[in-house]
């Protein structure tokens, strides 16, 4: 019962953190994107397209891990989801940045609401792995295939 | 399996596992009470940093801005929007000549693009290092040599790039020092001597780009933005506003004290509206926090008797339930002030733009202590609000609680 709910707790703040990592910086925390006067295209732009991917790339590796019930799989796919967390949160602040004045919206807004949601998926990852882990402990067998929460 | 003693807290744990609906339901409360008290707390607190450093910065009494530029002048000192006016600055010698000036300065203002040419979009404000009283002491406090030609001293929040330059107009300029955080517009300025104002204006003009920073035919040598003046002892605003006004003409003045008073007042609207609400959210919460713990006794008494039946003490029973709303007040307080601490630090330029109010968070000794005011209150505020029902399930007769609707 206690795997089950886990399974769909963390399925579903995955899900959601990975889709406002995605859409946010297109919409609630939108980028500067491309400037009005000059039509010269912003550096935050590129974050926001790149941030896409990897929001959506955390998204479904949430959803797998609420569909399989594999722990040894779920913990891969957890893996999976703090790796691409830990990319989200490089891409604005060493990998791409944003615009270099703190009046900009990519900067005063973007780039917090990333760094949160990063450190938030980061988070509850690590969370989530130590219990798998802990769970998985006893009923693992030794070629990993079948386990106790199967 | 093995077995472990039935103590208080494991008890407490035991009871609060068994229901987790109702206890993330108390949690949730005491969540929103730590919350409301340490954001509130740490907003007010922000806000009157801000008030006193706004105090401090404005330096000058008064400020002499071309005709109808006063907001423009208050948004550059409050917000650091980039504004740029200009008027003679054979203007600067006619204030001085007024009688109850005791100094003058001039500064010119430029503002840079959002660009490829510029690394920032900034205000420039020039000054003249020899007459200036109002950078300089702010300026001192960081750097402690004379500011040179295609030199430039950046505000806190301007972000550089590695080598500590900054490029505007094509041109390179070297960021000799970066001010500290001052909660006004100084954080998102720039400035630098006449002589590198003059370089930045002719290297907007040679990039083309004369328009766009707006200085059109205006003769740097011979134009300034605005003229900041200093009292003489004795002489109050109004009568020097006066005497300038009889001698010059096509000006506006603001009053510092009018920028302080006005800020203060909007300041004081706000605080008093945080600080309401703070203290209903804690009303509030530790009101439904003491009926929730009442409800939840009453719903008990025929366990708590059982327990009272196999031996426990009326001080244990009471312990039980003090443990379990410490327990919950714990949690709850923890996890308010840690969602508080992810809205209102990593935001805090954003909520800075958002009220145009001047923002400072408080240094690291304050935040920590307001921290703990917080969750001081937020562990309290379970025991306390249980405290009632406790004695009064410890106090019930166990045979009439198991009997009670029989």
């Amino acid at each position: 019962m206690n795997i089950l709910k886990n399974k769909y707790i963390y399925g579903f703040l995955t899900v959601v953190i990975g889709f406002l990592i995605a859409a946010g910086p297109q919409t609630v925390f939108q980028v500067c994107g491309v400037h009005e006067h000059s039509e010269n295209v912003m550096k935050c732009f590129w974050t926001a397209r790149a941030e896409l991917g990897v929001g959506v790339s955390i998204s479904i590796l949430g959803l797998l891990s609420a569909i399989f019930g594999n722990p040894i799989l779920r913990l891969g796919l957890t893996a999976g989801v703090l790796l691409n967390g830990i990319l989200a949160l490089l891409i604005p602040t060493v990998l791409i940045g944003v615009c270099g004045s703190n009046h900009m919206n990519c900067r005063a807004l973007t780039l917090p609401a990333l760094s949160v949601l990063s450190i938030l998926i980061v988070a509850v990852s690590v969370i989530q792995a130590v219990y798998l882990r802990y769970t998985n402990k006893e009923g693992t067998q030794e070629d990993g295939k079948q386990t106790v929460n199967d | 399996m093995e077995s472990k003693p039935l103590t208080t807290r494991r008890l407490s744990a035991y009871n609060l596992r068994s229901k987790p609906f109702r206890t993330a339901g108390l949690v949730f409360v005491v969540f929103l009470l730590a919350f409301a008290t340490f954001g509130g707390s740490l907003l007010s607190q922000s806000l009157k940093n801000g008030l006193g450093s706004l105090k401090e910065r404005l330096g000058a009494d008064l400020a002499i801005v071309p005709l109808n530029h006063e907001a423009d002048y208050e948004g550059i000192l409050l917000t650091g929007q980039p504004e740029k006016f200009y008027f003679d600055q054979s203007i600067e010698q006619q204030i001085e000549q007024v009688e109850g000036v005791s100094k003058v300065s001039s500064q010119f203002f430029i503002s840079t693009l959002a660009a490829a040419c510029c690394s920032v979009p900034v205000q420039v404000i020039g000054f003249d290092p020899d007459t200036d009283f109002v950078i300089q002491p702010w300026i001192g406090k960081v750097y402690h040599e004379k500011i040179g030609d295609g030199q430039i001293i950046a505000g806190s929040d301007i972000v550089l790039n590695d080598t500590g330059t900054l490029k505007f107009f094509n041109d390179t300029y070297k960021v000799v020092a970066q001010l500290e955080k001052t909660s006004t517009g100084m954080d998102y300025s720039v400035y630098a001597n006449m002589n590198t104002i003059k370089m930045l204006v002719a290297g907007a003009r040679k990039a083309g780009m004369n328009l766009s920073v707006d200085v059109y035919g205006t003769d740097v040598d011979r134009s300034i933005s605005t003229v900041l003046v200093k009292l003489k002892k004795g002489y109050d605003a109004d009568t020097v506003t006066t005497n300038i006004r009889r001698k010059i003409s096509g000006i506006s003045i603001v009053k510092s004290q009018n920028v302080f008073a006005s800020t203060a007042n909007n300041m004081d609207v706000l605080l008093t509206f945080i600080n309401t609400i703070t203290f209903v959210t804690w009303m509030l919460a530790l009101f439904v926090l003491a009926v929730m713990f009442s409800a939840m006794i009453n719903e008990r008494k025929k366990e708590l008797a059982l327990l009272r039946s196999v031996g426990a003490t009326r001080r244990k029973i009471c312990g039980i339930v003090l443990t379990e709303s410490f327990f919950i007040s714990l949690l709850g307080g923890i996890l308010g002030t840690a969602t508080a601490s992810l809205i209102i630090f990593p935001f805090s330029t954003y909520t800075r733009e958002k009220l145009g109010l001047p923002y400072l968070l408080p240094d690291a000794a304050a935040t920590l202590r307001l921290l703990g005011m917080s969750l001081l209150l937020s562990f309290a505020a379970g025991p306390l609000a249980a405290a009632y029902s406790a004695v009064k399930g410890s106090k019930a007769e166990a045979y009439v609680s198991i009997r009670e609707g029989e």
